[in-house]
């Protein structure tokens, strides 16, 4: 656990002395599928039906997880003083930005979509860079409700690093859910009146 | 999207047939590749200097924000563990 924030660290340190026109983005579509591979190869031997019959509680976990995020995100909207509508969709995208940030700035705005980008990146970067800060304080599954829909692609290896391979399936049944819930949750929200 | 769901249905159906040094060697390349995967994340936040050097309002009311829907999450997911677990 301690290696990945070592590693992060290290990485900041690289990433502030390179040039800042520097572009490396273009290296996590080729190392992502490599790590889910290597993720998938591993759960060969997880008996993933098995895993959801004897847990089916996690059924109901992306489900509890999007309502707390939303129900939290209108809390906050109050308190702050703020759109409540922008802020429960940017809320409630679930660490999902891409899609939902599209249909969000199509609404309402280059400023409402940025706003529902760059919180569910932070979002993502918690999940990877803050896992096991997240585990010791609030459990294992902290890091799943924490990561919403990318606990099925960008931040599995790290749940599995972190977490250990029981979470594997469970994390990709809520990434599952979630990343097909999330654009029809954004779209519901866009078109309600509050 | 796409891509690394098939990575991860070919690895799954692969990882049936796979022994334990297979096994072994994947856990290897996992510990590897992922330590990588973070530090590349740690090089392109660190090449982000509009975050240090604070862009405003916006990126602090987007990470409040990260951190309270998160916290949501986090309390009603726990929740239901605290209901369920007999």
């Amino acid at each position: 656990m301690i290696r990945l924030t070592i590693a992060c660290l290290v990485g900041l340190m690289v990433g502030l002395f390179l040039p800042e026109n520097l572009n490396i983005d273009f290296i996590f579509p080729m190392i992502l599928p490599v790590l889910l591979f290597s993720v998938g190869l591993s759960m060969g031997n997880i008996d993933l039906a098995g895993s959801i019959r004897n847990n089916k509680r996690f059924l109901f976990f992306p489900i509890l997880s999007l309502v707390g995020s939303c129900v939290f995100s209108l809390i906050y909207a109050t308190l702050k003083g703020f759109e409540a509508k922008e802020i429960m969709l940017a809320g409630s995208a679930m660490g999902f930005y891409s899609l939902p940030a599209i249909m969000v700035s199509t609404k309402f705005g280059a400023l409402a979509g940025t706003l529902l980008l760059v919180t569910n990146m932070f979002r993502e970067a918690a999940v990877i860079l803050l896992a096991p800060i997240l585990t010791r304080l609030f459990g294992k599954q902290s890091i799943i409700a924490v990561g919403g829909a990318t606990t099925m692609d960008v931040s599995l290896a790290v749940i599995k690093e972190t977490a250990g391979d029981e979470y594997v399936p469970i994390a990709i049944i809520n990434g599952l859910v979630l990343t097909i819930g999330v654009p029809f949750i954004i779209s519901l929200f866009i078109n309600l009146n509050f | 999207m796409l891509t690394v769901i098939i990575a991860l249905l070919v690895g799954a159906i692969l990882g049936r047939f796979a022994n334990s040094q297979v096994l072994k060697t994947n856990d290897f390349a996992f510990t590897l590749l992922s330590t990588l995967f973070v530090f590349i994340m740690g090089v392109s936040l660190g090449l982000c200097r509009s975050i240090f050097s604070g862009i405003g309002e916006m990126l602090f009311n987007s990470l409040s924000l990260a951190i309270v829907a998160s916290l949501g999450s986090i309390i009603l997911t726990r929740l239901l563990n605290k209901l369920t677990v007999k």
